[in-house]
């Protein structure tokens, strides 16, 4: 835990400027002043800043890494406080009648005592702004129809324009390049967002060479416990007013917390690891968790900082970035990720003294052996090498001896029809290509369901496939009716192709107007039907996709209960019992359906009779496996005697700098515990349990 | 662990069997080192071992290392059994972790071979039915084949492809992808 230095000398790794750190105020801390973090440090050191110009002031904003905008409700006093240089710059007071509805802050330059100071606002229709040395802060209008109440979110400056989001969908630019702020003006409003994949998602904007970066964070779960799952950037074509996707933010290295940002433009110069994305994500029950995001291979891990606070900020201030040629070794990330040089790299891959060994000459029935300890994907390579080997066990054979178990499945967006498959049993990752299916080249895509080998993509906001990347079928469903791809979950009752499948979304509304929102395909319609169904229970959907089970869909509700929506008669009803978190899917042709509960720590399991409407909780599993992702849970029957009692999760353990992962990551339900442990494991983002099916429909 | 047993182990140790290669040289081992071998226990039960035990598919140098690979692990499996009757000594347990850790070293230098002698050491480890071995062997190459194309192992194993273009098209009709 985080080991508090009590002396207001910081210690010299706390340094402001040695490294990429977090400041944090606490409104209801006893002593006032501000906590420096340094988040990667395996130890959490924190030290207390004993500024006396930030006694009882409170920080509005962290703008470019080291200015701090401080006001004080009492003296009316406001500043700008570099914690680099200690240089403060005086601002005229806060108007008292304003300061409710500020909202973000930015700076036009980022040398503060020549630049105008611009905050959005909440629901008042203008931009505060103003310069150092004014009289006192402006009011900028920005024009509307009059029929609303603009609420601004995240700005951001470049080349003397200013950019805010506003929750119009919208963005606004404004000129401030004028050298006062009367000069100050809007130049544009209603710039269009790009489409946003899902909700919720929370987005930051970004400015870093004059570039404007949208940063879309998609999130996943429940408030408190829910967790970042992706993320798409866009660039904004200044020019235009148009904003392009982008899949790299090249050697920039961003640091986000809510809205203020902190870009590093030469990340590598400064030693610092390039193309990533470091984000507090703050709505979590148990701590602040900062998330890095690998976008090269779009991984990303969690640590968790302690505490459950608001107001952190990132610290990167510009000196840093000249601090590059200095030899001081910034060892941001620690040894656990820098690559183990190769010891034991075996002989046996370089030895040429190769007598012609006659290895097609292998017995079958030791090929067969060899198959046994690898991956129904090596199985199916090492049946192409030779005549002798081909004759190994034919595929039905070897799917009934080695029972097909899901594999973890995620899309490489940068390259088209690029897949990675995750062994969790063999523990090895495979790359495959595959370009009659996955098509990723145009929109973000992402993955929802799966079942018998076909997975649900989500294409953009509109469009949706579903696909069997083991066959390369695939079939287009009809677009999406207009805002009907945030349903709660989704989920299919046959292989798509089939002539009786039936796909379902459903969206129980989260606020007071009780309707059900249903989608409904069912295989041959041209369109989907969509069904709004009144429901006054209190039965929320949780983020779980529905179960199919006896011909009907099964949904789990926030609060545990089930609702089923029956797609032949078009109904829905909520059962009375049973009541408590649940998440799952049936085991086919099994009397009982096994349902999980699935939260961050411990992880509990029940087994659901579907006569009796009762549900036990399940102590172990002795025969049976379990795989979860953030929508799904599959069970299956162990694969191997070592597996039972394994719930696997979808992330992965002993990921390398070459981008490897070699561990399976699970819940053990005999010792109740993680292993690895829960937070630093990998996850590709947007990854998915998928059971291989090489039957063509 | 190998300390002075009981009297018969002690006779068990005494006895020994011989070992004739194809090559003809002669192995002499003890009974609990050669009854690794499931196909040697049958023989020794069937009382066929006098004069030697004929071994015409393993040649004096593929023997001579299945022997090595005998000798560590049948001390490993006495010491096994001697440490089972004392489980809960704590001090006997660490013994136990040591030496199987000894033993997994073992392992992984033994498995230091060129690809031939794999391909030997499996077809010994098959004709001879020694379980362990054969695990070890398949396993080393196993994990040299995860993640290549059919390819790569020809490359590496030094094989023909033999397959007409139809029936590897027939073959690939199973799967839709390649590896990246």
């Amino acid at each position: 835990m985080a080991s508090v230095a009590e002396t207001s000398s910081i210690p010299p790794e706390l340094a402001i400027g040695s490294r990429p750190l977090l400041v944090r105020f606490n409104d209801g801390e006893q002593k006032p002043g501000a906590m420096v973090m340094d988040p990667f440090d395996v130890e959490l050191r924190e030290a207390r800043t004993e500024l006396d110009m930030l006694r009882g002031k409170e920080c509005r904003a962290c703008l470019e890494g080291e200015w701090l905008l401080m006001s004080d409700e009492g003296t009316d006093e406001c500043f700008l406080l570099s914690l680099a240089s200690l240089c403060k710059i005086p601002l005229p007071p806060l108007p008292a009648d304003d300061a409710q509805s500020l909202s973000q802050c930015a700076l036009s330059s980022p040398t503060p005592a020549d630049c105008t100071v611009v905050f959005s606002t909440n629901f008042d229709n203008y931009l505060l702004c103003c310069r150092p040395g004014d009289e006192g802060w402006r009011k900028l209008p920005v024009e509307t129809d009059g029929t609303y109440r603009l609420a601004m979110g995240s700005i951001v400056s470049s080349r003397g324009r200013m950019y805010a989001d506003t929750e119009m969908g919208t963005f606004i630019a404004v000129d401030a390049s004028m050298p006062s702020s009367s000069g100050v003006a809007i130049e544009r409003t209603g710039i269009p967002r790009p489409s946003t994949m899902r909700w919720p998602c929370k987005s930051s904007l970004v400015e870093s060479d004059g570039e404007i970066f949208l940063l879309q964070f998609y999130i996943h779960g429940f408030w408190h416990s829910s967790e970042v799952v992706d993320v798409d950037i866009h660039l904004l074509d200044t020019s235009a007013y148009v904003w392009n996707k982008v899949e790299s933010i090249g050697d920039r290295t961003i640091f986000v917390a809510g809205d203020n940002c902190v870009v590093l433009p030469s990340a590598s110069r400064a030693g610092i690891q390039p193309g990533y994305i470091h984000v507090l994500h703050k709505l979590c029950r148990d701590g602040v968790r900062l998330y890095t995001i690998r976008l090269h291979d779009r991984t990303m891990s969690c640590t968790l900082l302690p505490g459950s606070y608001d107001n952190m900020y990132w610290v990167v201030p510009s000196s840093f970035i000249k601090k590059k040629n200095e030899e001081s070794a910034l060892t941001l990330f620690s040894s656990e990720v820098r690559p183990n040089i190769k010891i034991n790299k075996p002989t046996f891959d370089e030895d040429v003294e190769q007598v012609a060994a006659p290895w097609s000459s292998l017995p079958v029935d030791m090929v067969d052996e060899l198959v046994s300890r690898l991956s129904f994907i090596d199985y199916l390579s090492v049946r192409q090498v030779c005549k002798r080997w081909s004759s190994i066990s034919k595929p039905a054979q070897y799917a009934k001896r080695y029972p097909t178990y899901p594999v973890l499945m995620s899309i490489c967006s940068s390259s088209a029809g690029t897949f990675k498959l995750f062994d969790p049993i063999t523990e090895k990752e495979y790359t495959l290509k595959n370009s009659s299916s996955v098509s990723c080249d145009d929109d973000f895509q992402m993955l929802f369901f799966a079942k018998h080998g076909w997975v649900l993509v989500l294409r953009g906001s509109s469009y949706m496939y579903a696909t069997n990347p083991f066959t390369g079928e695939m079939l287009e469903l009809p677009e999406i009716p207009w805002l009907r791809n945030q349903f709660d979950g989704i989920s299919f009752s046959s292989a798509p192709k089939s002539p009786d499948c039936v796909v379902c979304a459903i969206d129980k509304t989260r606020n007071a107007a009780h309707n059900n929102l249903v989608m409904v395909w069912h295989a041959g319609d041209e369109h989907w039907t969509e069904l709004e169904i009144d429901d006054n229970t209190q039965f929320c959907s949780s983020y779980s996709n529905p179960v199919f089970y006896h011909d009907e869909f099964y949904c789990l509700g926030t609060r545990g209960n089930l609702g089923v929506f029956n797609p032949h008669n078009m109904t829905w009803r909520v059962l009375d019992k049973p009541g408590a978190i649940l998440d799952g899917d049936p085991k086919p042709g099994d009397q009982y359906c096994h349902l999980l509960e699935f939260r961050d720590n411990p992880m509990d399991l029940y087994r659901l009779d579907m006569s009796q409407m009762v549900r036990t909780k399940v102590e172990r599993l002795d025969n049976e496996v379990v795989f979860v992702d953030n929508w799904n849970a599959v069970m299956v029957p162990a694969p191997r005697d070592t597996s039972c009692n394994r719930i696997y999760i979808s992330k992965v353990g002993g990921y390398n700098e070459e981008g490897e992962s070699n561990r399976s990551a699970f819940y053990d339900l005999k010792s109740r515990k993680y292993n690895p442990s829960y937070f630093n494991l990998t996850e590709r983002m947007n990854s998915i349990w998928i059971e291989p099916n090489f039957k063509s429909q | 662990m190998a300390s002075a047993g009981s009297g018969d182990e002690k006779a068990a140790a005494a006895a020994m069997i011989t070992l004739i290669s194809s090559d003809n040289e002669k192995f002499e081992v003890t009974e609990a080192t050669a009854t690794l071998s499931q196909t040697i226990r049958h023989m020794i039960e069937d009382g066929c071992t006098d004069g030697g035990v004929p071994l015409p598919n393993v040649t004096s140098k593929i023997l001579a290392r299945v022997i090595e690979y005998c000798k560590k692990h049948a001390t490993a499996a006495a010491g096994e059994e001697g440490s089972s009757s004392s489980f809960s000594d704590a001090a006997f347990l660490e013994v136990d972790r040591a030496f199987l850790e000894e033993l997994e070293e073992f392992d992984d230098a033994f498995l230091e071979v060129d690809r031939a002698t794999l391909f030997d050491l499996i077809l010994a480890a098959n004709y001879l039915d020694i379980k362990g071995l054969l695990n070890l062997t398949c396993q080393k190459v196993a994990d040299s084949v995860k993640g290549k194309t059919p390819e790569q192992i020809r490359e590496m194993y030094n094989i023909v492809n033999d397959l007409t273009p139809e029936e590897e098209a027939e073959i690939r009709r199973e799967t839709q992808w390649a590896f990246e």
